[in-house]
Parts: structure tokens; C-alpha cells; sequence
């Protein structure tokens, strides 16, 4: 027969030790979810300039100059945490999921490099865009990652 | 991917509505005005999420539809909060939830929290914090706490997870801290055989790994709790610490929380001079030390938790508080003796009524339960109305 008192203890318990660490968890998506967020609103804005279809989604020119200058200041962080070992918190998953992966930092170095140098000058290559889709796509699993710890409650 | 965007722009739109249907619900009946502005600006800033979906798909470029993504599992995360926490939050509150809302709000602007516009408490679990609105953050508590005292010192602990989501230079400053303790480590391998020290530079790189923001922000809540509450949050700490057992020198890769020893020496620490000497902090030492007396201290954790690098930890974590929460009062009365503890006076915050009521338990537990009652009847009388 089933214990249904050992259950709904478990239960309580798993409830218990995730309850625990709400605060901290929601206090790390937060931060994490700004940042992914201001990234891909970036390249989003990017992408829909390069086709010249910004007054669609009710983007301005000066949101434009905006999104480059964010991508570019944040390519610079990367490139200087990935240079030096600079502390960061924010970056922490890129820069560990670059160093554990196949491509050698110094390959991410310079297509970071290089975008910022197109970006400055006001251009956008394929080629930048699939360098900052990876990067979305690392600060988006991580954010899911933390997001389905709080569902799992 | 087009076929399943749009399916969520549906489920957003009808959710959105049911969402923005109970808030009217809830303001009819005129409870928490600022919570229900704040989440009627949250489903209007979440409408314009899903119209930018809208306008993606009417884009039609396959590459900037891959920017939906990103854009739905914000949606879920914002609405998540919304309708797992505000909403039944809102909906279930009861007067004990009232009650304890009511006596923290009385003393947020003590504790430094000036941003705090309402708090919304639910006696529903264990002591926890949702800071993600910092200016109307929920606060979870176990039911009793509504009537007893015992423990309430662990709510400091969840209002500094609210001041460490509000400031993001208090965990850029520890990372530093961090980053400059595990550096000088590095600094100090004397001269060895070549593998002996990759070994030892990939242990220190991983101890310096170990210090991820949930930890810190765990860590610093103790610190914060300690600031403002003093020894009644150091005894807390330690009691969680012995009630639920095990190596408190233990090092869990899985747990968000640093271990038990180097969370009480933060509490200790954090304790002004004044207290480390005075004869209840000492009777909580003497338990402490009594209790970690039969475990080791593993190399591991002299490693990842020094003594010197809490020590730093602390000495951040206290500067911060005072340079962003110049009027969070750190905890610094006098109770002289037990008469003095017996004796409310109106004007005791709720730390010193914590400390008195650490002071009895610990010294004359036979007089706890009548006081407590006399506690709560004054506290009922001043916070129990809506």
C-alpha cells in the first residue's frame, strides 16, 4: 500500500529545499535576464535595420545608434574578460562555456575584434551576427536553466 | 517556428487578459494600491513583448524570427511571477499575512530599504524571499509567525536578498573581493614540480569558481542580517545551522548555499566588538563551537572558505551596506539584563524585542511563553489593522 504520508513528507521536503533558494535564483535570472535581453533587443534592432524595416516594430534611428554602441561595449567587455581574466559575474557562462569548447579563445577574440571593428564603421556582417547568436544562444540556455529550477519548486 | 510563435502570441494574449481581469478584481476590493499599480504596469510592458512578437512574425525574415525566443522565455519568467506568486499571493491574504506585512513595513526604512513601497507576505512556507520587484517584494514566512517570535530573526536574512537583487555593484564588489584573495593565493605557490603546481592552480581556480552570485548573495544576506539584527540573527544562523545536522564543513557543489561554518563565522564577524563579548553571544559561540567540536574541517573547505577570505567577504559586505544604505541602522542596543529583557518599551524596534526575546529563552526559557503572548498582544494592537 502507498505511503501517502512519506509522499506528501518528500514532497514538503523538495518544496522545502527549493523554497530556500528562491531569493537567490530569481535574483541571478533577474540579472540574467537583463542582459539577454538588452543583447537580443540589440541584434534584433540590428537585424531589422539591415532590412530597412525598423518603423515595423517602432524602433527610431537613434535606437539604432544605440544598439550598435551596446553590442560594441559589450563586445569590448567580453574581449577584455577573455583577455585578462577580468572578474565578471555576468559573463561568467560565456567566458567558461569558450574555454571548455573546441573553438580556441583566441578564434572568439578576434571575431569579437572584428565586429566591434564593423560595428564602429557602421556595418554588420553575417558572419558578426552568427558570432552574437552564439552568445545569445549560451546567455539564453543559462537563463533557461535557472528558470526551469524555479518551475521545478 | 512561425506556426508555434503564433500559437504563443495566443496563449500570451487570453493569459494576459485573465491576468489583467483578477488585478481588476483585486483593486475593486482596494487592497495593496501600490502592488496593483506595479503589476498593471507589468502587463502592459508584457503586451508590448507580445505585440513585438507579433511585428517579428509580420517581419517574416527567418533570422529575426529567431529573435523570438529570447523574447518568449522572458514572457514566461515575467508571467511566472505573476500568476504563481502576485496573483495567489494577492488572493489568499489573510490577517495574519496583513499583520506581518504591516509590522515589516513599519520598519523598512530602519533596516534601509527606502525604495520599498508595500511587501506582500505570505504565512504560507518556509522563510523565503521573491526580491524580483524589489519595491514590492514577497516575503514567505512559516503560518505561527503571525504569533511567535521564535525565529523571525531568519526574515533579515530574506530582506537582504532584497538589498543584494536592488544593488548590482554589491556582487560586482564581492566578485572583486573574490578575484583578489584567490589571486594572492596564486601569488604565494613557492617553487614545485611542474604537474604539482597545474594541480594546485586548477584547486584554487576552482575554489574562486565556487563563489557563483547565489552563494555570494547568500552569504551577504547573512552578513546584512547580522548588520541589522545582531546577535538574535547570529544565534538564527547558528540554530538552522545544528537543527538540521550534518558537516557544516561540508562543501555541496549543488547546494546554493555556502557551508553552514563559514556562514556562522560571517554572522560573528559581522557582530560589533561590543557583542562578540557580551554573555549571550558567548553562550551561542560556546554551542557552535560545542557542536563543530566532532567534525573536521576539510581541506577542501579551508580552501574555498578561509577564515581570511570570509573575513574580506565581511568587510565588503559591511562597507557596501553603509555606502548604499546610509540609513540602515546597524544593531547596536544595550540590553543590560534580564529585567531589562522582560520590560517592552514602546519605543523597542523589533531587533531589540528580538534580542530580548533571544535573551529570555536562553537564560529563563519558563518566562518565554507568557512574554511572548504580552509581545504580541502590543504588536497585534499596533500592526493588525488593514
Amino acid at each position: 500500500m502507498k505511503d501517502l504520508n512519506k509522499g506528501s513528507f518528500y514532497n514538503q521536503e523538495r518544496r522545502w529545499v527549493h523554497m530556500r533558494d528562491l531569493g537567490a535564483i530569481s535574483t541571478k535570472l533577474q540579472r540574467e535576464g537583463e542582459l539577454l535581453k538588452r543583447l537580443n533587443d540589440a541584434l534584433l534592432t540590428l537585424e531589422v535595420d539591415a532590412l530597412e524595416r525598423i518603423s515595423e516594430l517602432d524602433i527610431s534611428s537613434e535606437d539604432v545608434i544605440k544598439s550598435r554602441k551596446f553590442i560594441i561595449e559589450f563586445a569590448q567587455r567580453l574581449c577584455s574578460v577573455l583577455k585578462q581574466e577580468a572578474p565578471s559575474i555576468d559573463l561568467a557562462p560565456i567566458v567558461n562555456h569558450f574555454k571548455s569548447g573546441m573553438k580556441p579563445v583566441e578564434d572568439w577574440i578576434e571575431d569579437l575584434e572584428r565586429l566591434i571593428e564593423h560595428l564602429q564603421n557602421n556595418r554588420i556582417v553575417d558572419d558578426d551576427v552568427v558570432v552574437i547568436e552564439d552568445i545569445l544562444s549560451l546567455l539564453d540556455d543559462q537563463f533557461t536553466e535557472d528558470l526551469r529550477r524555479l518551475y521545478l519548486r | 517556428m512561425r506556426e508555434y510563435v503564433n500559437s504563443k502570441i495566443m496563449e500570451y494574449s487570453l493569459i494576459l487578459d485573465w491576468i489583467e481581469n483578477e488585478i481588476g478584481i483585486l483593486q475593486a476590493k482596494s487592497v495593496h494600491p501600490q502592488i496593483i499599480s506595479f503589476l498593471k504596469n507589468r502587463v502592459s510592458d508584457l503586451k508590448q513583448s507580445n505585440g513585438c512578437l507579433k511585428a517579428i512574425l509580420n517581419i517574416g525574415n527567418n533570422r529575426v524570427i529567431n529573435r523570438t525566443l529570447p523574447i518568449i522565455h522572458d514572457i514566461e519568467y515575467r508571467i511566472y511571477m505573476l500568476t504563481c506568486h502576485y496573483i495567489p499571493g494577492l488572493k489568499r491574504e489573510q490577517e495574519s499575512d496583513l499583520f506581518l506585512r504591516n509590522l515589516l513595513l513599519s520598519n523598512v526604512e530602519r533596516m534601509g530599504l527606502s525604495w520599498v513601497k508595500d511587501i506582500l507576505v505570505r504565512l504560507d512556507g518556509p522563510h523565503a524571499a521573491l526580491p524580483a520587484l524589489s519595491e514590492i517584494p514577497i516575503i514567505f514566512a512559516p503560518p505561527q509567525q503571525a504569533n511567535s517570535l521564535l525565529d523571525m530573526a531568519g526574515i533579515y536574512h530574506e530582506l537582504g536578498h532584497i538589498v543584494f537583487q536592488r544593488f548590482k555593484e554589491i556582487a560586482d564588489n564581492l566578485i572583486e573581493t573574490i578575484s583578489r584573495h584567490f589571486s594572492e593565493r596564486m601569488k604565494e605557490i613557492g617553487p614545485m614540480r611542474p604537474e604539482k603546481r597545474t594541480q594546485l592552480e586548477d584547486a584554487i581556480k576552482d575554489a574562486k569558481n565556487y563563489w557563483t552570485i547565489e552563494r555570494l548573495n547568500e552569504i551577504f544576506s547573512d552578513i546584512y542580517a547580522t548588520y541589522t539584527c545582531g546577535p538574535a540573527y547570529y544565534f538564527s544562523c547558528v540554530d538552522m545551522i545544528v537543527k538540521m545536522g550534518g558537516n557544516p564543513f561540508n562543501i555541496s557543489t549543488t547546494d546554493v548555499h555556502p557551508p553552514g561554518a563559514a556562514r556562522v563565522h560571517a554572522c560573528y564577524k559581522t557582530l560589533l566588538p561590543a557583542y562578540q563579548e557580551e554573555e549571550i553571544t558567548l553562550l551561542v559561540r560556546n554551542m557552535w563551537e560545542t557542536y563543530v567540536k566532532s567534525y573536521q574541517r576539510l581541506p577542501d573547505f579551508e580552501l574555498k572558505c578561509a577564515d581570511v577570505l570570509i573575513d574580506s567577504i565581511v568587510e565588503t559586505s559591511i562597507q557596501n551596506i553603509k555606502n548604499l544604505l546610509p540609513n540602515a541602522r546597524r544593531y547596536s542596543s544595550t540590553i543590560r539584563g534580564l529585567s531589562e529583557a522582560r520590560t517592552l518599551t514602546s519605543s523597542d524596534s523589533l531587533e531589540t524585542i528580538l534580542n530580548k526575546s533571544l535573551k529570555i529563552l536562553l537564560k529563563e526559557p519558563k518566562y518565554y511563553p507568557e512574554w511572548e503572548k504580552n509581545v504580541f498582544a502590543i504588536l497585534h494592537s499596533k500592526h493588525a489593522k488593514r
